[in-house]
């Protein structure tokens, strides 16, 4: 009941803030829309190119992966790990630490927030790049019965990995190549750049047991029907898996890193 | 009674990286990197009982901030040990951390864009302060910190000494037993100085609570402490009431004079420190006062003289130059 009040009220505060910052959050929005987009467009023109289908994919396939994924993305992604070596350096940590609460809740609160306010673009991007575009959607309902659990398992797993990636900061003064090195390999892993199933059948099965793609594609393949109901469940169990991983990593990594903590800056 | 505060050769050592400057260093250290054990603060101990508000004195990075931070639970300390109202601050249990809170001058806990009051009611939740409560509480701390108009800006909008007023008293609502205050009064001026001293003390008087305090401002330590706790070099050098620190460390008298005369030689009976007018301002040995003030009394035409000890930030300037 307290961590429900806690979390009701930090998200109203969360949601005034982001409010704030309209302009900003909308520029922001706008770039995660245009960076599927422009992955699209190239994809379309090699489907074009290739005869009109490559590694499985039309033209109208490939835009209902990265309309998708669009949508997907922005549900699980988060930025905490590019500000939090900040936060150590200006002190922000250490009057959070004061708090009888662990940071992570209000990182879970700002997110959940930014997704939902994100939404009042990206709902109306989708339908309306679709009206342009012409995906292919070919939906059954147990697909839309799966992609829920895929897409929350996504963005647990793909919240706390990234929460990991963050307390870098506690060992690296300066961890941005950390999170640059994490952003190639979720760039190129998760199937933001192509789908997995463009790169060779070895690459692409190693792929699929990897959190980036679990984190990502996994739910926007779900919902197009790309994966057997099989593929689907063992997806989930590794998703699950990779969860639980990264929540005793995270709280293996914390219990570490608060005792490095040197409380600089404040 | 026991004390509420109870710390034993608390020590905390930082490793920091030497590095030489130039180029040919820079190449160097990325195949040989030395370090070096800064001892941030070493063996201090000391105690303090509850309702006490103890000053804590001591020049830049003389570690008052460090220990500070390891009795907030903030920093793991080297060795020592220390207890806070019974727990072990840095096992961070939410047990204790509800029951202390630390003020930072130079950091704010407050949501920056926002009005103080929608974080007070964040405030509310995470402490699980009861509606009435926090109504009461919230009231007090807007008679005593004057805060009833500056709830409803945002933060950003206030005034240096306003956004301190309003971190106060976010820092006040869940009524910490313990409270550790560091440099409170940083960078306000001399008005709001007062407002914030006289608030710490009514807190205090009325709450009852502990109160740990950094300050460069020795205005600060005397109105608020009776006892100081100096620091130097992370090593303790004085535990004991103000009047103790001056008597012990102030080698001098000051003598404040006014004579008929305003181009006096007085050199010869001590250090002229200040001279305006017919007024004159003398320091001299302390076990030559007495000597000094019958010499004015039978050789010059007094019209008024007071000894006095030198302000509290000479004597401070003394320990820190003599150690």
């Amino acid at each position: 009941m307290r961590l429900f009040r806690i979390y009701l009220l930090s998200a109203l505060l969360h949601l005034k803030e982001h409010l704030i910052y309209r302009a900003s959050m909308l520029i922001w929005l706008f770039s995660m829309v245009l960076e599927p987009v422009v992955f699209m467009m190239v994809w379309r023109a090699v489907v074009l190119a290739e005869g009109g289908s490559a590694g499985g994919h039309t033209e109208g396939t490939l835009t209902a992966y990265y309309l998708i994924m669009m949508v997907v993305n922005h549900l699980t992604f988060t930025w905490i790990m590019h500000e939090y070596a900040y936060r150590i350096r200006e002190g922000v940590l250490a009057g959070q630490l004061l708090y009888p609460l662990h940071p992570i809740h209000r990182d879970v609160t700002m997110n959940a927030t930014y997704k939902l306010l994100g939404l009042v673009l990206f709902i109306p991007a989708l339908l309306l790049l679709s009206v342009f575009l012409k995906p292919e959607f070919q939906f059954e309902p147990w697909q839309f019965l799966a992609f829920l659990p895929t897409l929350t398992l996504a963005a647990a797993m793909r919240f706390l990995m990234e929460w990991a990636v963050a307390q870098t900061a506690f060992w690296c003064i300066e961890n941005s190549s950390f999170n640059q090195a994490y952003y190639v390999a979720t760039m190129f892993f998760s199937g933001r750049v192509a789908p997995i199933s463009m790169f060779p059948d070895w690459l692409s099965a190693a792929a699929r047991y990897l959190p980036f793609w679990l984190g990502v594609a996994f739910p926007v393949e779900t919902l197009l029907g790309s994966l057997t109901p099989d593929e689907v469940m063992s997806g989930m169990v590794a998703q699950a898996a990779w969860l639980a991983f990264f929540a005793g990593f995270v709280a293996w990594v914390w219990s570490r890193a608060v005792r490095r903590f040197g409380a600089v800056g404040s | 009674m026991a004390p509420v505060v109870e710390v034993r050769e608390l020590t905390k050592s930082f490793k920091v990286p030497v590095r030489q400057s130039g180029l040919g260093a820079a190449v160097k250290s990325l195949f040989d990197r030395k370090f070096t054990l800064v001892d941030a603060v070493k063996d201090v101990s000391f105690t303090i009982d509850r309702g006490e508000i103890v000053g804590f004195l001591g020049p830049n990075g003389a570690g008052k901030t460090t220990t500070l931070k390891m009795l907030s639970g903030l920093l793991h300390p080297t060795s020592g040990t220390a207890t806070v109202n019974g727990h072990i601050p840095w096992k961070r249990d939410n047990t204790y951390l509800r029951t202390i809170n630390m003020v930072m001058g130079n950091r704010h806990q407050l949501s920056w864009d926002l009005p103080a009051g929608d974080t007070y009611k964040l405030h509310q939740a995470i402490y699980q302060i009861p509606d009435d409560e926090f109504e009461r509480t919230l009231e007090e701390l807007s008679d005593l910190l004057d805060l009833h108009d500056l709830l409803t800006k945002p933060v950003r909008n206030l005034s240096l000494g306003e956004r301190m007023k309003c971190e106060l008293g976010g820092a006040l609502l869940h009524r910490p037993e313990v409270m550790f205050l560091d440099e409170p009064t940083l960078g306000l001026d001399v008005t709001m100085q007062h407002r914030i001293r006289d608030f710490v003390r009514s807190y205090n008087l009325r709450h009852g609570s502990t109160i740990l305090l950094t300050s460069h401002y020795m205005a600060d330590i005397a109105a608020l402490c009776e006892r100081v706790v100096v620091i130097h070099r992370g090593q303790l050098l004085f535990d004991g009431p103000l009047a103790q620190l001056v008597a012990k460390f102030a080698p001098v008298k000051r003598l404040t004079i006014e004579l008929d005369s305003a181009d006096a030689d007085l050199g010869s009976l001590g250090t002229v420190v200040a001279h305006d007018g017919f007024t004159y301002q003398l320091e001299v040995a302390k076990d030559e006062t007495t000597d000094v003030t019958s010499h004015l009394l039978a050789n010059y035409n007094l019209s008024d003289i007071a000894v006095e000890d030198p302000p509290i930030e000479r004597v401070i300037e003394q320990v820190f130059a003599t150690e």
